[in-house]
């Protein structure tokens, strides 16, 4: 929320006032608590049918609230010794009234969910929890579970890779149990979702849903209706990550050697004289020179002539070639490249860069070029998550976001007192001239630091600038650690060290959001922590996130950020001359600037890159709210089908309709005119159905009447021969396989127009405008073209008669209906009816993948939740199981 | 000596007094186009120039190896990938 000053002061806190309210709330929790202490656990336990009860007669969760959250709280403190403290249980109250509780770092955020989770999973509706990661799921799920088990709550987790456990407080994985962990034992996807509460990432959850609306049958929709989700780290999954639509695609045309070409080309090319650079908008633009030399060295006469590829590859060599960094964006792993999160500088395999710059980086670097892909089914975070009915998150930094939240997902911020005063300094931030003296400053604090015995933890922006940072103190012989992307095998036992006296700890992001540094036991009286930041991020979060690693729990501790005119924030909001002048009025490399005042200046250039990175992500959102406008649509027609919807009266329809729009435009005294028509016609009657030009002549005005009647006589014969059980399933296959083929195609083609809609602004017309303008014609096509697909292969489909297979056949995640077995199996050992007719384009089930480093067909098969020898580790490693915890 | 003269005489002054202005501005802003920007951070080029020399040997090194622009095997096991940032 913006402070306004004096406003506030005059009106009160808002803040405040919510937290007074809240607070009323707590005391009545309290006053159950002496009650409930006294109750044997069985007896606590039988609160849970109680509290159904009471839903089912008149009250609702909040005439609950305060009872069931004293239950909730009283068992936590007897099955795993947590009991929360009276400030967690003002964010429960928040979580529950679905807002976000900004919470410190060490306050307990896990713990604060517990009671919200419970009252909400009194429904029966399903509650999710959504973590970054699947270890944090994992190990979430299997701390509280003891809570909710003992609550009469079951607990499910879904996992990256089709991987599902339910919370069994009994199991024990062993030889032949089927894989595993202790108590998590492996079941089936949709028996997760059915569990009253459910654990999971955000990529998980969004991916079922795309699954789930490709699937060809509803026994393989595995969600139920998207009642009620807390996210954990809610500003990383709503904001940060949200930049990042899910997408589930397939491979396209093979990768072209123009990627090559024009990465060599592009090296040739000199900074300011051919091409000049846009810091703010990061982007790069060449002059008249550099698109001479261009052509020159590739000898094309124009590179924006007739073809239109060429500009999009030039676009993305420069992307990658000025753009793009080894090692602060990127890094090259087993000869792949692997993106390095910008916000959690952690590694993102299986994440490409879009629009062909994940190819031009693969040139770029020597590296095999993949192919490009089609997108099948894609949405983004901001949509996947307005489906929930409500919607709560916690995290340590909202607030700097507090407008967006309300904007995009109308969620509030609550910022929650600390249990414990908070005590840490926050000195202000000092400016150096060039980033080398900036380096030497950190170098020369860390050492006085070490000297006194204080631990450092030192944040950079980059893996590079670590690399760097560690020669330096190599140099000056300070023992450090260093945690990277690249180096981060040891991460726990490094964040285990971070506290304790003398370590120095040199990390990218990695070491901010989620990091738990508990101090040694002489540290606090030496002052803690210390940390340092090498650069100031674009957002705010990033940095309060690190300094937020220091003073948890009211520890002491302080933080510094150091900055130089050489930063990217820097460059991008100082005026160019700004330095130059300091350089001419004295200023040296060891003469820094400190005040209050820069600290704020900087925090006020990181407001306008915040407030430039939200307008990008509402514009983002702006354009997907209208393709998301047809995903509903069309999903919700998939869905009608998938529930038995009258399927006959729906293919009938179709196929009338698309008959009467063809003789509605026919001229019956035209001879032409019905030489055109019956082309149409040969297309979609059967060839003794089709009348000849003369006949249609004859019959004048009545031509429309017959053929229509020909038409259904001819439907309802195929359904006398094949009988109406083997017909359904026809037009249920039909259906599905003309929605889903129209809708990649839709998807692409829409994905293409947005692309190419800006160039509207040239005629001064808002791209988005024409944008929803076009999309709209688009979406009237996708139903005309479905509508003439249907009405084109209904009499065409024949049924074949295929022998049973020997073995229940593996489901299919080949969740398009693409070349897998088609019709339900309804039996064993009999033979079965398949339709049989020629597809079009679709991929094989394998070959779909999302962008989020998983298979996104992995069969949602029975024991397929055991972890293989050979799959990726849970814990994100990026190694082999057998060779990580596997070992 | 008429207006008239006077004014002939004057004119083509004028005009070339002009003429040599416009020439003046038009240079003046050529140069500022060609100036280097007013300041730029150069501390650390000597360490970025020994970075992206050791990258280029490594790309080099790729190539080389055959990091191989037509292998088609991995192709066929890849399980990831797939696309896409900046929406």
């Amino acid at each position: 929320m913006p402070k306004l000053g004096f406003i506030s002061r005059l009106l009160g806190d808002s803040n405040e006032k919510e937290l007074g309210r809240i607070w009323k709330i707590v005391d009545e929790i309290n006053d159950f608590a002496a009650e409930l202490a006294g109750l044997p656990d069985d007896a606590l336990s039988a609160k849970t049918g109680e509290f159904k009860s009471r839903l089912a007669e008149d009250e609702d969760l909040d005439d609950l609230l305060p009872e069931a959250f004293a239950v909730a709280r009283e068992m936590a403190a007897r099955k795993v010794g947590e009991r929360p403290y009276d400030v967690q249980l003002i964010g429960s109250v928040v979580l529950h009234e679905g807002r976000i509780a900004e919470m410190k770092t060490g306050e307990g955020k896990t713990l604060t969910a517990v009671a919200p989770v419970y009252l909400n999973a009194l429904l029966g509706r399903g509650t999710h929890v959504i973590t970054v990661n699947d270890y944090l799921a994992r190990r979430d799920a299997a701390w509280y579970g003891p809570v909710y088990h003992a609550l009469g709550m079951s607990v499910g987790i879904v996992q990256t890779n089709n991987i599902s456990f339910v919370y069994d407080p009994e199991y024990k994985p062993g030889e032949g149990s089927g894989g595993g962990y202790e108590l998590l034992r492996p079941c089936e996807r949709r028996d997760v979702y059915q569990a009253d509460i459910t654990y999971g990432t955000n990529n998980e959850f969004g991916f079922d849903y795309l699954r789930d609306n490709m699937a060809p049958s509803i026994e393989q929709k595995v969600q139920r209706d998207l009642y009620f989700a807390i996210v954990d780290e809610v500003d990383n999954i709503l904001i940060d990550e949200a930049r990042t639509p899910l997408i589930i695609s397939g491979n396209a045309e093979e990768a072209s050697g123009t990627y090559m070409a024009f990465a060599h080309a592009v090296r040739t090319l000199v900074e300011e004289e051919d091409y000049q650079v846009d810091h703010k908008a990061k982007h790069v633009a060449l002059t008249e020179e550099g698109i001479e030399k261009l052509e020159r060295v590739m000898r094309i006469p124009n590179l924006f002539g007739q073809d239109s590829r060429l500009v999009r590859h030039l676009e993305a060599a420069l992307d990658a070639e000025v753009l793009k960094r080894i090692d602060r964006d990127y890094v090259v792993k087993d000869g792949e490249i692997i993106i390095v999160d910008e916000f959690t500088g952690r590694l993102m395999p299986g994440r490409r860069w879009s629009h062909g710059i994940h190819q031009a980086v693969e040139a770029k670097e020597g590296l095999r070029v993949q192919r490009e892909s089609i997108t099948y089914a894609t949405i983004t975070f901001q949509n996947l998550f307005r489906l929930y009915e409500k919607l709560a998150g916690m995290t340590g930094t909202a607030e700097t976001e507090a407008e967006e939240f309300h904007k995009i997902y109308k969620l509030e911020v609550v910022v929650i007192p600390t249990n414990r005063p908070m005590i840490r300094k926050d000195l202000s931030d000092v400016v150096y001239i060039n980033e080398r003296s900036k380096f030497n400053a950190v170098v020369a604090e860390i050492e006085e630091l070490n000297a006194a015995g204080r631990p450092v933890l030192v944040g950079t922006t980059s893996i590079e600038k670590s690399e760097y940072l560690s020669s330096l103190l190599t140099r000056k012989g300070i023992a450090h650690n260093v945690l990277n992307a690249k180096q981060h095998e040891r991460e726990a036992n490094i964040i285990l060290d971070a506290g304790q006296r003398s370590a120095v700890t040199i990390a990218t992001n990695m070491a901010g959001r989620g990091t738990d540094i508990k101090l040694g036991p002489e540290v606090p009286s030496l002052g803690g922590l210390h940390v340092i930041g090498t650069e100031r991020h674009e957002s705010r979060r990033i940095d309060n996130q690190l300094r937020g690693r220091s003073g948890r729990q009211g520890d002491p501790g302080s933080s510094r950020f150091f900055v130089s005119f050489g930063d990217d924030i820097m460059k991008r909001f100082a005026p160019e001359w700004v330095p130059g002048m300091m350089q001419k009025l004295g200023m040296t490399e060891e003469m820094p600037l400190e005040s209050r005042m820069v600290t704020r200046a900087i925090e006020q250039a990181q407001q306008k890159v915040e407030g430039y990175n939200f307008d990008v992500r509402k514009r983002l959102v702006e354009f997907d709210d209208v393709i998301n406008e047809h995903r509903t649509i069309i999903y919700g027609e998939r869905e009608k089908i998938l529930r038995g919807a009258d399927t006959r009266a729906n293919v009938v329809g179709l196929l009338i309709d698309e008959l009467e729009s063809l003789l509605r435009d026919a001229n019956t005294s035209s001879y032409d005119s019905l030489e055109v028509l019956q082309g149409e016609l040969r297309e979609i009657l059967q060839v003794e159905d089709l009348p000849s030009i003369d006949e249609m002549e004859q019959l004048g005005s009545e031509l429309a009447d017959e053929i229509l009647d020909r038409a259904e006589d001819r439907f309802e014969q195929i359904e006398g021969a094949v009988g109406a059980e083997n017909m359904r399933k026809v037009e249920h296959w039909l259906l599905l396989e003309t929605i889903d083929y129209h809708w990649r195609e839709h998807l692409t083609a829409i994905e293409d127009l947005r692309q190419s809609v800006g160039l509207q602004a040239y005629a001064q017309i808002d791209p988005l405008v024409a944008f929803k303008r076009e999309g709209y014609d688009m979406f009237q096509q996708l139903q005309e073209n479905i509508r003439r697909q249907v009405a084109r292969t209904v009499f065409k489909v024949r049924l074949v008669e295929q022998p049973a297979p020997s073995t229940v056949p593996a489901p299919t995640a080949n969740t398009s209906g693409v070349n897998g077995n088609l019709g339900p199996v309804e039996g064993e050992n009999e033979p079965k009816m398949y339709p049989a007719v020629p597809r079009a384009t679709a991929p094989p089930a394998a070959a779909l993948r999302t962008n989020r480093d998983e298979v996104a067909t992995a069969t949602r098969a029975p024991g397929s939740q055991k972890i293989g020898r050979n799959d990726p580790c849970f814990c994100g490693s990026g190694k082999k199981y057998k060779r990580c915890h596997g070992a | 000596m008429g207006i008239a003269a006077l004014l002939g005489l004057a004119l083509p002054l004028v005009m070339a007094g002009g003429a040599i202005a416009a020439w003046r501005m038009t240079r003046k802003e050529a140069k500022r186009d060609e100036e280097p920007a007013l300041w730029r951070d150069d501390s650390l080029d000597d360490w970025r120039r020994e970075r992206d020399a050791a990258a280029e040997t490594e790309r080099i090194a790729r190539s080389q190896a055959g990091a191989n622009p037509t292998g088609e095997a991995k192709e066929e096991t890849a399980t990831k990938k797939h696309q896409r940032i900046g929406g």
